[in-house]
């Protein structure tokens, strides 16, 4: 038997339900649908191709989320940032909105650094141990472009926006309660109109704190 | 002393907002343009790097300028050739005798063109190139290389 099978199997034998309010700040269903459990501090972090991401977050009252994230690209790009969250519908489905603040830095053969702000919903709901989830949003970052001469003097600089949209949809997976999977499609739209290709992410959620 | 190494090393990485940085070599080109066949009509002179690109993508005469002139004669032009992706100068000319703003539109086969060719390696801050336009309707890539 493989470790996850083994995994997913002690998982399922757990017999809890996961629909109750008690459970509500799973860190997979927060960490994916958005939003924590008030006094909850959840981690996830995903490998794929080509994003990895990590983000960590804690519930305050009222359903606001104050999150910590870093998102990289192919080892050459990378999005760290700053935010907050806020659930908006919490009952069967869940939605939640997002704004990020940050940092793009992405190295040769395109460089960006500069500063960007993402905004994104986060929506689905818990099927069982299951977690269906969409996520989509928009991102726009700021650089500055340069023209030198060869001893080095700036000749002339022009901003440059980047645009992405950006977009996953995949499930979670409950595997205990502090623990669960999560394996989606990346589906962002990086810098409007180039076209992007999609990516694949498998993820994992813990989190811990007060159960309610 | 490590830990304020890497402090200096995010605070300059994020305090930095910079993107693509192009170097480029401003040249000032002056020169005479002498048409083949004596004929007036004003002429199309443009600048190339003679190479550009590395290894097996490397290619010839990358456009960095362009600029009419109403007649035969002397001409002036500035360009900034970026040096990190190519190579030398071409100033290659062409007359449009037409008037049309094309090269050898379908049914005109008599635009002279011609080049000179500044160099292939380093180019200097000041240039003179003369041009003689005795090649008709030849493209820039078919005078050079």
């Amino acid at each position: 038997m493989s470790p996850l099978a083994l995994v997913l199997g002690v998982g399922l034998a757990q017999a809890v339900d996961w629909q109750a309010p008690i459970k509500q700040g799973h860190p997979t269903r927060a960490l994916l649908l958005g939003g924590a459990g008030e006094g909850h501090w959840n981690a996830g972090a995903s490998v794929g191709s080509p994003w990895v991401t990590a983000q960590a977050q804690v519930g305050l009252p009222g359903g606001w989320t104050p999150i910590a994230e870093v998102q990289g690209a192919s080892l050459a790009r990378w999005q760290p940032g700053l935010g907050v969250g806020k659930r908006w519908i919490d009952r069967d489905w869940r939605l939640t909105g997002e704004g990020v603040v940050g940092w793009t830095l992405q190295g040769e053969p395109i460089p960006f650094r500069g500063p960007a702000a993402e905004l994104r919903m986060k929506g689905g709901r818990a099927v069982g141990r299951f977690v269906p989830y969409l996520h989509l949003g928009v991102r726009g970052s700021r650089t500055v472009d340069h023209t030198e001469d060869t001893t080095g003097t700036v000749l002339r600089s022009s901003p440059r926006w980047e645009t992405t949209f950006t977009g996953a949809l995949g499930t979670g997976f409950v595997l205990g309660d502090r623990v669960g999977l999560d394996l989606g499609i990346d589906l962002p739209w990086v810098n409007v109109p180039a076209v992007s290709i999609p990516g694949v992410h498998l993820g994992v959620q813990a989190g811990w704190g007060r159960t309610r | 002393m490590r830990r304020g190494t890497t402090g200096v090393l995010w605070v300059s990485l994020l305090s930095g907002c910079e993107g693509i940085v192009t170097v480029v070599q401003p040249v000032d080109i002056s020169g005479t343009l002498a048409s083949g066949d004596g004929h007036d009509g004003r002429v199309c002179v443009e600048a190339y790097q003679a190479w550009a690109g590395d290894g097996d993508l490397r290619y010839p005469m990358h456009r960095v300028g362009r600029t009419w002139v109403d007649t035969p004669g002397d001409y002036e032009m500035s360009v900034e050739l970026p040096v990190e992706t190519g190579d030398g100068l071409v100033i290659y000319a062409w007359q449009d005798r037409d008037g049309d703003g094309w090269h050898c539109a379908p049914g005109v086969d008599d635009e002279l063109a011609g080049v000179a060719v500044v160099s292939e390696g380093e180019v200097p801050d000041v240039v003179e190139a003369d041009v003689v336009m005795d090649s008709a309707c030849a493209g820039a890539t078919r005078l050079f290389p």
